[in-house]
């Protein structure tokens, strides 16, 4: 099942992205595509680069080199200042990205966080966020810290998806959660992509469960795709999987 | 019932401290900036008001003139013809808010991820900026108070409770302040804004990545923040009939102390503790005119000081020994580099100095020994708050303890190297005391909690009657060699002075080199980059830290010594907390993590050997010294957020990686250099 429809709206396309910090170059020239209604898995061991290349396509890092174009605009290179605004304007037309480390308000609620994230009174969208999480919502009115790390990672991607977003990015889903938590979240993600046609980027350790969940996949080791392919192929021949990790 | 009377009309003054720290309340939260300027701000729109309002200015019958805070530009200009209480406070309080927005979009928010000391010495500069051209422009166009017509803007008159008379605006403006907070209350807990600050203050990405724009949020609080500072320093100023570039832009230090007793974060607790603050001062007034006070007690000195230790005891006790598991770790300081070759570079310098001091002239020997005494103070700021990471503002208190103690002691006949000894020792043990709040509190809460403790010493101990205009104490003698500094004509300033400075310096350097390289320069800095991680490697974090504050104070002592033999005489002026910021300033850009950033200070501080090089102490300096010294303050730390020496250094490891990658053999050497 290769679903990447051409068909299907191109969302994200990277052409020779370059990533780093300041003058350390991590990320040589990758491409990546995404198209609405599809999930792709972004692999690869630590240090690949993988939450760097998120981080700079959602505009929280300067570009140090390639093209990306966003819903069919292409991004200029992000200059210091003007970081803040780049992130702010892809979040308006509709990228959405839950980092790593979820990036939650401690001290508001959950209602706080969704309240802030949605569209001035679009209570449809907040209703909509929390209909895959029915969990959430009898603990809506406690402080995001005082969650657990599971709920806390439904809420970071409720918030997200309260701003009806067109592409989501999540940095390792399932970082810190049970793996049966793991195994309910990958594939709602899936549903979610499929219901509301939107593109999903998932940065995953768990390499069978999100292949499971992906129509297609990259492999990204030092700072460089070593495989991309369906996920379907991917899931049946490990060993390509495993030599492409290894380098 | 007559301290009920002077508590409650202490409510004025409390009302202004607790806008104040509603002020600081709302920028830290919008920016992380603790704002020492904020009662400068106010200070200055105060003066846009009364300005406008003049109608004696000499130049126009009319009034109208709009004072400019700017160098190099007209004292005034032109604005409105006849304006009117309501058009000059609307100019006025524009001005406060434009203000506001200026200085949050271009000096802090290019900060806002910068180490907090960075903002801590710009918020410093603009404070000095300030107050240093308005004192110019009080002097040029005679806008002091005496010729200034103060009008109030309040209701005149007393209301009668009971026995007591209390002036009707004392009530006013403190309703007006309570008013003010509930507004704040209101808008911060039930709105959008509010939402958004609060999840912008806690989290900036995440804020990004929810949509809010921190800037639009940092920018609106900082001109609500000063529009506030503005109304409520020109209705004070005309309740109270006086207005002072340095005194009220000083209305900070109650301020601070009442925006910690709040935690720097909701309205309520601020705002009834500056209200408190007022009373307690009022009420300590009252106490001070009838008790039978020992002589020694300072006049003023104890209203000021009571309610800043009552605090200085409350966050203390309230912080715990290490800082929770949700505490953020605020970005570290810059790097601290292990000093290398310490006794060749201090060879370097002895020589150094000791041809210029026996070779130079008298003004050039008064500004090396200048410059010796601010290093001292310089070396006491690297190794409390470069190596340990605890921002004291301290230090000129123990300097000033020193300085007096010592003046003290010899005048009453102890001799040479003991009455400075003695001197040291007490200081020593007072800094260990001043360190027992670090053990609790940390961060910027710590930095205020030491300004508020300078201010409390100053205040208390220096303010004495029986120490102001304490002479010079008697000439220093050992083994019957004169060391003393003061000689007829052309000998004045005996390099014999300097050369005992100097000595005393280079020893301390390699003592401070010595340890910042042994297992103690280890532990401080363990506890200065975690201070949870140093507890769990079985580090004694108190202990380290009061280690710390103890060899500050040791430092800080031998100056305030030196001090002591240098100046003709004492005052309190000399020690004064803005001193201390304006030294933590001058090592903070020089290099806050290295003995280079402390002898750097000592060249740059007034009156120092770079004071020289421009042109002396004598005369040709201009009016202007201070506020470009603060302008400065402001522009380094914005091009600079790690100090000068840190942003040289990683330009020329830059370089060198650039020059590395054309040779490979060169980039090898290059490297190996900057290292």
């Amino acid at each position: 099942m290769n679903s990447a429809a051409p068909h299907q709206p191109l969302l994200l396309s990277a052409r020779g992205l370059r990533c780093g910090y300041g003058d350390v170059e991590v990320v040589h020239g990758i491409d990546l595509e995404v198209r609405a209604g599809e999930v792709v898995a972004l692999l690869g061991p630590n240090g690949a680069g993988k939450t760097t290349t998120l981080s700079t396509i959602s505009g929280l890092l300067p570009r140090l080199g390639g093209d990306v174009t966003i819903f069919g605009d292409a991004q200029s290179v992000g200059k210091r200042g003007g970081i803040t605004n780049a992130a702010l304007q892809l979040r308006e037309s509709g990228l959405a990205y839950v980092p790593e480390d979820r990036a939650l308000f401690f001290g508001l609620t959950g209602r706080e966080h969704l309240r802030l994230a949605a569209r001035r009174g679009d209570q449809g969208a907040i209703d909509a966020a929390l209909a895959p999480f029915p969990a959430l919502q009898a603990i809506l009115d406690r402080k995001a810290g005082l969650l657990s790390g599971g709920e806390q990672q439904m809420l970071a991607v409720a918030r997200a998806l309260a701003a009806r977003p067109k592409l989501i990015m999540i940095d390792e889903l399932s970082l810190g959660l049970a793996p049966i938590v793991v195994e309910q979240l990958l594939p709602l993600m899936r549903d979610i992509c499929r219901e509301q046609n939107v593109g999903v980027v998932l940065v995953e350790q768990h390499v069978n469960a999100a292949l499971e969940a992906a129509d297609r996949a990259y492999v990204m080791v030092r700072g460089q795709i070593s495989l991309a392919d369906s996920a379907d192929v991917l899931l049946r021949d490990a060993a390509a999987l495993a030599s492409a990790y290894l380098g | 019932m007559s301290y009920i009377e002077n508590a409650l009309s202490g409510l004025q003054g409390g009302a202004v401290i607790a806008a104040l720290a509603i002020g600081l309340v709302l920028t830290f939260r919008a920016s992380n900036v603790i704002n020492l300027a904020h009662g400068a701000i106010g200070m200055y729109s105060a003066y846009v008001y009364f300005g406008l309002r003049n109608f004696k200015l000499a130049s126009t019958e009319l009034g109208g003139d709009l004072v400019l805070p700017i160098i190099g530009a007209p004292s005034k200009v032109h604005l409105l013809d006849r304006p009117t209480a309501s058009s000059a406070f609307l100019v006025a309080i524009a001005i406060a808010i434009g203000l506001g927005a200026l200085l949050y979009g271009f000096v802090f928010r290019p900060l806002r991820s910068a180490p907090p000391l960075a903002r801590v010495v710009a918020s410093l500069g603009v404070f000095l900026y300030l107050q240093s051209v308005m004192n110019v422009r009080v002097k040029e166009i005679g806008a002091g108070a005496l010729s200034l017509q103060l009008e109030s803007l309040l209701p005149q008159g007393v209301v009668r409770i009971g026995s007591a008379k209390v002036p009707t605006a004392a009530f006013a403006l403190a309703g007006l302040v309570i008013a003010c907070a509930v507004a704040l209350g209101v808008l911060f807990r039930f709105t959008r804004f509010g939402l958004a600050t609060r999840a912008a203050a806690e989290q900036e990405r995440g804020a990004i990545l929810t949509g809010i724009s921190p800037n639009r949020l940092g920018v609106f609080n900082w001109m609500l923040a000063s529009g506030l500072a503005g109304v409520s320093v020109i209705l004070i100023t005309g309740v109270q009939q006086k207005i002072d570039p340095t005194e009220t832009s000083l209305l900070i230090v109650p301020a601070l102390a009442a925006a910690l007793l709040g935690r720097l974060d909701g309205f309520g607790l601020t705002t009834v503790a500056g209200l408190a603050i007022g009373m307690t001062q009022g009420a300590v007034s009252w106490f001070q005119l009838r008790a039978s006070l020992p002589s020694w007690m300072p006049n003023g000195g104890l209203a000021q000081a009571v309610p800043l230790i009552v605090i200085l005891a409350a966050i203390s006790l309230r912080g715990s020994s290490l800082p929770n598991r949700a505490a953020l770790l605020e970005r570290q300081l810059p790097e601290s580099p292990v000093p290398k070759h310490p006794v060749l570079w201090t060879s370097l310098l002895f020589v150094g100095a000791t041809v210029a001091l026996f070779t130079l002239d008298a003004q050039w020997r008064l500004a090396i020994v200048v410059s010796i005494i601010a290093g001292f103070i310089g070396l006491a700021s690297v190794v409390v708050t470069g190596y340990v990471g605890q921002i004291s503002l301290a230090q000129y208190a123990f300097a000033g303890l020193a300085a007096f103690g010592t003046a003290k002691l010899a005048i009453q006949g102890l001799p040479f190297p003991f009455a400075p000894i003695v001197a040291i020792a007490i200081t020593v043990f007072v800094g260990i005391l001043m360190g027992l709040p670090a053990v609790r509190v940390r961060g910027m809460t710590l930095a205020v909690a030491t300004i508020a403790a300078a201010v409390a010493i100053e205040q208390l101990v220096f303010a004495s009657s029986s120490l102001t205009g304490l002479e010079s104490p008697p000439r220093p003698r050992l083994f019957g060699i004169d060391l003393g500094f003061t000689a007829t004509g052309d000998n004045n300033f005996r390099a014999a002075f300097g050369m005992l400075a100097l000595v005393l310096l280079c020893a301390a350097i390699i003592v401070v080199a010595n340890l910042r390289r042994s297992a103690t320069g280890l532990r401080w800095l363990a506890v200065r980059g975690n201070e949870r991680a140093a507890a769990a490697a079985g580090i004694d974090v108190s202990r380290t830290k009061l280690s710390a504050f103890a060899v500050s104070a040791l430092l800080a002592g031998i100056g305030g010594s030196l001090l002591a033999y240098e100046s003709p005489s004492l005052s309190s002026q000399q020690f004064m907390v803005v001193g201390a910021l304006a030294v933590l300033a001058l090592c903070y850009l020089g290099g806050i993590a290295s003995i280079s950033g402390a002898l750097m200070a000592g060249v740059l501080a007034s009156g120092g050997v770079l004071t020289q090089l421009q042109g002396g102490n004598t005369g040709n300096a201009s009016s202007y010294q201070f506020a470009v010294s603060g302008l400065l303050l402001v522009v380094v730390a914005v091009l600079y957020p790690d100090g000068v020496i840190a942003g040289l250094r990683n330009a020329i490891t830059r370089w060198s990686k650039h020059a590395g990658k054309n040779t490979p053999t060169a980039g090898t050497q290059s490297t190996r250099v900057a290292s």
